[in-house]
């Protein structure tokens, strides 16, 4: 029992950065229906500039965080300015190969100058080492702070998606692009938005990744990226809601099945990731809280 | 701008002039392995496996509009084959291709059947994973070589007496005529598949998958058969990868090989005939170029090579979508003018057939 829940708590730490980022790609997918293959290697980068910031700048580590989150706003916002709008008219093979090409280029960048020795990243909370004791297991207070920024923000995100104008607007282009722009809703500048609060998000994700692995280096969000698609695809890809749950449950399949299956141990645990995208396809296409397609000839 | 040259299709000139391209292709493949060094003459070996891939990917990608991001799984899952194979079963490194095509087949139509009923990205998702866990599986288990990578020990293969190349000095020679064999004969059925009766299913799914639906095309059954087709296809580039190398290691098989498939594809062109085949070329050349032109041995150095396929890809999708292969159909077109036939009725019972044929091909 102890072994469980300690497993259970472990995946609670995972979960939240899982949850952060399959939050990020269930952003872009509500508003333009893309997925951004990018969005992982965004949030490694993002990563490392908190950390040029902290350890290198001697930036407090949470304000090196929210200063890494507005600049990844201002590039996610960019990408979609300059990379993605001109080609979304095209199809969307070619909205797919350009986040392909962003892959590459930010991963390269990212190995150009940051090859090398592992980074260490300091947390950003308090007591972060201490941990609380349930029954034996350990509950560390990281674990905690993770959670309760990322419901902090999670619940930010939805005020402003239903009290303000901007997120009036976000839903109006979410739900129908076309009607949307007819009633005077700058799309253009909402999708901008979007791919923002997404980059962001994004950021907080590769920091608290950063932050809750001893020491890091370029590679830092690609497993990441595979359970943030699971979770998603578990979560439906146009709720968000679905894809903290999702980020979640996902993190929970992981840690039981490496932990009690010998066979997939700590290395196969990726492929977990994998069974799950399956399972999900085999037995419900649309995720536990995604919206069904109907397609009218 | 006139052209300088217009052909009729099907004319005494049209064959002639097509007759002089391949001829000159034809020459230029075969002089290659006594012409160029050794180095050289393998990276071309390997370029044609990797043509190969990228045709495979071209099958999924041009043919279905779907993004597959699983084919360095796929060329892998080919190598190990061969490798295993060879080293451990004294297999021929022949007959281990359709072992490693089935297998890959098998592997695609498993990972396609749910991920292709459906519309949407849900192929590039599941391969996506595929290719991620490919290489930790192989690094897991010892009959893969475990972290090492699989060695082919002292296994090699070796040219027979009759080619007179089977001296160590030539034997890249022949090695490269047999990729270049079976590259050919692959590219002529993948041809034939573009304009076979399932290809054409596939172009019209790709372009109004409802309207095809309707019209009778069962969707899931060619999609599946299309991506099983295309995996074997990169299982059959990995195994020849193998027919030149000594070792098979799971990180030469990540995912970022996979897009650097996916970049030669969109250089070279989709869903063109010509594409994969500058898409091999540029897997194999342009790291190397790049590599050349770096000074020091500083390792950061290196991510240049994926700087630039990454650039390069965002590029060519913006300055030009056809990639190279469309490139070299526009300034053809500028230069010698190709008119279709027309049909011509000129009441003879003969000609009325010709004229039939015509239509209904």
């Amino acid at each position: 029992m102890t072994l469980f829940l300690q497993r259970l708590f472990d995946a609670f730490d995972n979960g939240a950065i899982y949850a952060a980022m399959a939050l990020a790609l269930a952003l872009i997918y509500k508003s333009t229906g893309h997925l951004n293959f990018a969005q992982g290697e965004m949030a490694m980068f993002s990563a490392f500039i908190a950390y040029v910031l902290s350890s290198e700048q001697g930036l407090p580590t949470w304000l090196a965080i929210i200063i890494a989150m507005a600049l990844s706003f201002v590039f996610g916002a960019v990408v979609e300015r300059v990379l993605i709008r001109p080609l979304e008219r095209r199809n969307p093979l070619s909205v797919v190969i350009v986040t392909l090409g962003l892959f590459l280029v930010v991963g390269g960048a990212a190995q150009r100058i940051w090859l090398g020795t592992p980074k260490e990243f300091d947390t950003p909370f308090p007591d972060s080492a201490k941990a609380i004791r349930i029954s034996d297991a350990a509950l560390r207070t990281r674990t905690i702070w993770f959670w309760a920024v990322l419901l902090a923000i999670v619940g930010l995100l939805f005020l402003m998606l239903k009290r303000t104008r901007i997120g009036l607007a976000f839903r109006a282009v979410a739900s129908n692009r076309e009607s949307a722009q007819l009633v005077g809703i700058g799309v253009g500048r909402t999708l901008m938005i979007g791919w923002g609060l997404a980059a962001a998000l994004g950021a907080f994700a590769g920091s608290l990744r950063a932050a809750s692995t001893p020491t890091f280096d370029t590679n830092l969000m690609l497993p990441v990226l595979v359970y943030s698609f699971a979770a998603v695809t578990l979560g439906g890809f146009d709720s968000l809601g679905g894809a903290v749950l999702g980020g979640l449950l996902v993190a929970v399949f992981e840690t039981m099945v490496s932990g009690y299956v010998e066979q997939i141990g700590g290395q196969l645990a990726q492929a977990t990731a994998l069974v799950m995208i399956i399972l999900v396809l085999l037995v419900r296409p649309s995720g536990l809280f995604g919206t069904r397609k109907i397609e009218r000839v | 701008m006139k052209p300088i040259l217009t052909l009729e299709q099907g004319s005494p000139q049209y064959r002639v002039a097509q007759l002089i391209g391949w001829a000159a292709f034809a020459a230029l493949a075969i002089w290659l392995p006594f012409g160029a060094s050794e180095t050289d003459v393998g990276l071309f070996s390997d370029a044609m496996a990797f043509a190969v891939a990228v045709m495979g990917l071209n099958l999924v990608t041009g043919l279905s509009g779907q993004v597959s991001l699983g084919h360095s799984a796929f060329m892998g899952t080919g190598a190990f084959t061969t490798a295993i194979l060879v080293a451990d079963h004294n297999w021929s490194f022949f007959a281990t291709v359709p072992v490693a095509a089935l297998l890959c087949f098998a592997i695609g139509v498993v990972v396609g059947v749910p991920a292709l009923r459906l519309k949407g990205l849900y192929l590039a998702l599941a391969t996506l994973g595929l290719s991620i866990i490919f290489p930790k599986v192989v690094e897991k288990y010892d009959f893969t070589g475990g972290t090492n990578g699989k060695r082919l020990g002292r296994k090699r293969l070796v040219p027979p007496a009759w080619t007179h190349l089977d001296r160590q000095d030539d034997r890249h020679i022949w090695i490269y005529f047999i990729i270049l064999s079976i590259t050919v004969v692959l590219f002529v059925v993948a041809r034939n598949l573009f304009r076979s009766r399932p290809g054409r299913a596939l172009i019209a799914l790709r372009d109004n998958p409802i309207g095809a639906e309707v019209s009778g095309v069962n969707l899931a059954h060619y999609k599946v058969v299309a991506f099983g087709l295309s995996s074997a296809y990169a299982g059959i580039a990995g195994s020849l990868l193998m027919f030149r190398s000594d070792i098979a290691s799971g990180s030469s098989y990540s995912l970022n090989r996979s897009i650097a498939l996916i970049t030669g594809l969109v250089l070279g062109g989709l869903a063109t005939i010509v594409g994969p085949v500058i898409g091999g070329l540029i897997v194999v050349w342009l790291p190397k170029l790049i590599e050349d032109r770096i000074h020091g041995d500083d390792p950061r150095e290196k991510s240049w090579s994926t700087i630039v396929y990454g650039a390069s890809l965002i590029a060519i999708m913006f300055a030009y979508p056809g990639g190279i292969a469309g490139l070299i159909h526009t300034i053809r077109i500028r230069l010698v003018q190709i008119r279709p036939r027309i049909p011509t009725r000129r009441g003879s019972a003969d000609d009325d057939i010709e004229f039939e044929t015509v239509t209904a091909g």
